[in-house]
Parts: structure tokens; C-alpha cells; sequence
């Protein structure tokens, strides 16, 4: 009897992991269908459903090996969060793909400052309007 | 308003769970910046494999991008990244 009820633990706690491993790799297929339909679309040629598959699935694998890069780079480092420039190493193997990296964070950092700056503007514009309403 | 074209990429959330649920370590955290950042890498991924697999096709004379096109610019692509 407790074997039985060990053996369905075990298979229902599974079945959870397999499910969420299924939506995951669903996700990613719909984004790579979506990126490989617009770019077919600007050449003018089309993905055959096995190919997208196939991109699709190489992408979720390649995750798995960048997130234990990621994991080792921060370990390394002494951090149990991986950062941005964990990223940027992961991205070295490649002088363009550094680059465009480089530039995404840079325009990031760039969003934060603006968003930063528009929120004090804001709030100054907010208060300057309750004293002159005083 | 400006009309800006909807651009296709992964959702935050579907990068972050990704590469969490591989982490060795239960400690191990996903910073902001770097989830985004790997947004983008993931993105220029797949338009890397999608875009080198046509070029393939292209110069084969195919009309469509099949299996065997990708096949054989994946080993280059692996080794890019």
C-alpha cells in the first residue's frame, strides 16, 4: 500500500515537472514560428513546419547550456545572481554578437536613465501645480 | 501616435523560467538587466538560425526552407554562439 502511494507521488509530481516543460517548449515554438514567419515573409520564401520545429528545438536546448554558463560565470564571480555582464560573456565567442549585446545593455541603461528622469519631471511638474493651487 | 510595428519576441517570463528551470542550484537568481539581455540573445538566435537557414536555401535555387537546409548551418551556428 505504501508503495503504491509512494509510486503515486512520485508519478503525479512527474507528470507536473513534464507539463511545464511542455508549455515552456510550446512557448518558444510559438515565438520561433512567429520570428520565422516575418522573416520568410521579407524574402519572400517560406519555413517548412519541420524546420520551425527544428529551430525551435535547438533554441530550447541551447537555453539549457547558456543557463549553466550563466550559473558557472556568477558562481565564479562570487554572486548567486546572475547579471548583465555574465550575459555579456556568454555573448564572447562572437565579435558581432558582443557588440549588439554591448549596445542592447547600453540601451537599457539608457531607458532607465530616461524613465528615471520623466518621473522626477513629473513629480516636480505635480508639485509646482499643488502650490500654485494653494 | 506613432506607428510602430509590433516587435516579435520572447515574453520576459518565458526567459526567466527557462533558463531558471536549468540552474543547478536552488540559490542561483535571474538578474533583471540579464533577463532581458537574454531576451535579445535568444532573439538574435533564432533569427540567426532562421536567416542562414534561407541564405542555404537561397543558394540551393529552393523556393521553401526545409530540415536539410538548417541541418547544415547549424554546426556554424553552434560554434558562433
Amino acid at each position: 500500500m505504501q508503495e503504491l502511494c509512494i509510486f503515486l507521488f512520485l508519478k503525479f509530481h512527474y507528470q507536473k515537472a513534464q507539463n511545464k516543460h511542455t508549455r515552456l517548449k510550446a512557448a518558444v515554438h510559438y515565438t520561433v514560428g512567429r520570428l520565422c514567419q516575418k522573416i520568410g515573409e521579407e524574402h519572400r520564401r517560406e519555413f517548412s513546419r519541420q524546420t520551425i520545429a527544428a529551430i525551435a528545438e535547438t533554441t530550447f536546448r541551447e537555453c539549457d547550456i547558456f543557463a549553466k554558463d550563466l550559473e558557472a560565470f556568477a558562481r565564479h564571480a562570487k554572486r548567486s545572481t546572475v547579471s548583465a555582464e555574465d550575459v555579456k560573456l556568454l555573448a564572447r565567442r562572437s565579435s558581432a554578437l558582443s557588440n549588439h549585446i554591448q549596445n542592447k545593455s547600453e540601451e537599457l541603461a539608457q531607458e532607465q536613465r530616461d524613465s528615471r528622469k520623466k518621473s522626477t519631471v513629473k513629480r516636480k511638474s505635480r508639485d509646482t501645480e499643488e502650490e500654485s493651487r494653494e | 501616435m506613432a506607428d510602430k510595428e509590433e516587435e516579435i519576441c520572447f515574453k520576459k517570463e518565458t526567459v526567466s523560467k527557462l533558463l531558471c528551470s536549468s540552474f543547478k542550484e536552488d540559490k542561483t537568481r535571474l538578474g533583471t538587466e540579464a533577463t532581458l539581455l537574454m531576451r535579445e540573445m535568444l532573439k538574435v538566435f533564432v533569427q540567426e538560425a532562421a536567416l542562414r537557414s534561407l541564405k542555404q536555401a537561397e543558394s540551393e535555387d529552393c523556393s521553401q526552407i526545409e530540415i536539410e537546409h538548417f541541418e547544415k548551418v547549424l554546426p556554424q551556428l553552434l560554434l558562433d554562439f
